[in-house]
């Protein structure tokens, strides 16, 4: 009898450890070529792995919940052959046995490579599809989506039963891991729950035969917070979302030392990180969260600016510096107008549903030199006529640049205005800054053909760019909204 | 004033707008696209310098201004 050795696989160039999650094969178990026979974690998901000899397991060398280095060998197989000969693999096997003594370079190679195309689309799967079968069956060639899609629908039951004796040892290696494992769930729905601390025992499954789908850890967060009313004033002044928050009190409510810690933990210290990182930090926490969470639909719309240049000029001819009034701020007061008329779009979703807000505050996006953006909120906007709502802008432009912004003002605002409009862009297609449901582009004004009655003439025109969240509105009121819009900038002299 | 006094006194205003930047702006250089001056920033100069020299600049002659030398010369007429 010849022994294989069977190492942590890679599923990925860039994978250097990874976590054996679960063993679905016993000591003294006949394996078949193609049989999956662990379950490995890596930083993409939680891959099935097989094997590619036949053989009796004689060695399980890795505890359930340790992480190893790939290379390390887990298992040991006898085979019926001589050493190595049962250790070729099949091109889309996605397997990795390497044989203990005798296995050439360009076989772990080529095992390595398929591997990686395996692991590649399962971590596609993460952000497109909910079920991994589904997703593996699509992206993955038919031999491979064979393989690792029958291992989902039909090893996790008999995983379940086989592995809860081997993992009972390996209980205490990870806090909650051996219980964990038992749940049927997507690898995308368990990546979303532990981001979340959503408990995977406390969900039903929604998916096939019970599978605990993405949708399903989406709405076990959605659920109505409980917190104590010290724990909900000390969030909102800390900018603590407490959707994000563990309660310790009993049945799990947040109390104020629950916010208190996260806000501790989520304040980088100005020890270790600059002001720029801290900035570009906040920046990527905001913009991943929204394009992971808000469903956006996307509206634009093309405005002839020539009445509106022609108020300006006339407004401006004549006055000292300081009294003139920007584009920007026409645009500003004809979006807080319009949002007057479509209160819908002024809200913040918070606990999964969208709370109005009573006051219209827009924040402008202003960037920062040397890199960075902050869109503080200038409070009542709609309240301002055009003098003192440019008086409002040049300020918190000002102030923003010198770092100085009120804590106030940081608090998010209705919706979030941004003008790349001077850098030549015809469209912005925002990113919603969350919790608010909405944001409002400007790209450049520019002089385009324009057709009026029968006839094509130069004019400026701007376009207007909307993202709304789409669990909120439609189509149908962000385009009313545009329009709107649309109409103060036509006859700005009635706004 | 002479232009060269104008082109000093401009880049200390630049310096409070685009802290650093102004010292090593050349005299020709496009000033929007080098100093990525938008238009609240571009108004915030214009005011500065008719806060100082008492001189009006009209929207209209914005595009006039597009350099130091030109600004410089602008202003020089004008004073």
């Amino acid at each position: 009898m010849a022994e294989l050795v069977f190492e942590m696989p890679s599923l990925g160039a860039d994978m250097e450890a990874g976590t054996l999650v679960a063993w679905r094969v016993a000591l003294g178990d006949a394996v078949r070529r193609g049989d999956v026979i662990a379950e490995v974690e890596t930083e993409k998901g939680v891959i099935d792995v097989e094997v590619f000899a036949d053989g009796v397991v004689s060695a399980l060398l890795v505890e359930p919940g340790t992480k190893v280095p790939v290379g390390t060998a887990l298992a040991k197989l006898e085979t019926g052959g001589t050493a190595g000969s049962g250790a070729a693999p099949e091109a889309g096997s996605g397997s990795s046995v390497g044989s203990g003594s005798g296995s050439s370079e360009s076989v772990s190679e080529s095992s390595a490579s398929v591997s990686e195309s395996v692991s590649e689309s399962v971590s596609e799967s993460v952000s497109e599809s909910e079920s991994v079968s589904e997703s593996v069956s699509e992206s993955v060639s038919e031999s491979v989506s064979e393989s690792v899609s029958e291992s989902v629908s039909e090893s996790v039951s008999e995983s379940v039963s086989e592995s809860v004796s081997e993992s009972v040892s390996g209980a205490g290696a990870r806090a909650g891991a051996g219980a964990r494992d038992f749940v049927r769930v997507t690898p995308a729905a368990r990546a979303l729950a532990d981001a979340r601390g959503v408990d995977l025992r406390g969900l039903v499954g929604t998916g096939r035969e019970g599978v605990i789908l993405l949708a399903d850890v989406e709405r076990a967060r959605e659920r109505p917070v409980e917190a104590t009313p010290a724990a909900r004033q000390h969030a909102r002044e800390r900018g603590v979302d407490l959707t994000q928050v563990r309660g310790s009190r009993p049945h799990g409510v947040i109390g104020r030392e629950d916010v208190a810690r996260v806000a501790s933990t989520a304040a980088p210290s100005p020890v270790d990180a600059s002001p720029e990182s801290r900035m570009r930090a906040a920046i990527a926490n905001a913009m991943a969260r929204s394009k992971r969470e808000i469903p956006h639909y996307y509206l634009t719309h093309t405005v002839d600016l020539s009445r509106a240049t022609v108020f300006l000029e006339t407004r401006n001819a004549g006055k000292p510096p300081e009294a003139r009034v920007l584009l920007a701020a026409l645009l500003l007061r004809s979006t807080a107008l319009a949002l007057r008329k479509h209160p819908e779009l002024n809200a913040h979703w918070t606990e999964g549903q969208a709370a109005p807000r009573e006051s219209i505050d827009l924040g402008l996006a202003i960037s920062l030199r040397g890199g960075g953006l902050v869109a503080p909120a200038i409070p009542r906007t709609d309240t301002l006529d055009l003098d003192a709502l440019m008086a409002a802008m040049v300020d918190v432009v000002e102030r923003a640049r010198r770092g100085a912004l009120r804590a106030s003002e940081m608090a998010p605002g209705s919706l979030t205005v941004t003008s790349l409009g001077e850098r030549g862009v015809d469209v912005v297609v925002p990113v919603i800054l969350p919790p608010q449901v909405a944001m409002v582009g400007f790209g450049t004004p520019a002089r385009r053909p324009w057709v009026v009655g029968d006839v094509v003439v130069p004019r400026p025109v701007i376009t207007l760019s909307l993202a709304a969240d789409h669990r909120v509105t439609d189509g149908h009121l962000g385009a009313r909204f545009l329009a709107r819009i649309a109409s103060y900038l036509e006859s700005p002299e009635t706004s | 004033m002479t232009q060269d006094e104008i082109i000093a006194l401009l880049r200390e205003r630049l310096d409070e707008i685009v802290p650093g930047a102004a010292a090593s702006l050349g005299e020709d250089d496009d000033l929007r696209d080098e100093l990525d001056l938008d238009s609240m920033d571009f108004l915030k100069l214009v005011r500065g310098v008719h806060e100082q020299l008492k001189v009006d600049i009209p929207e209209t002659d914005y595009g006039k201004l597009g350099t130091l030398r030109a600004f410089a010369e602008y202003v020089a007429a004008r004073t």
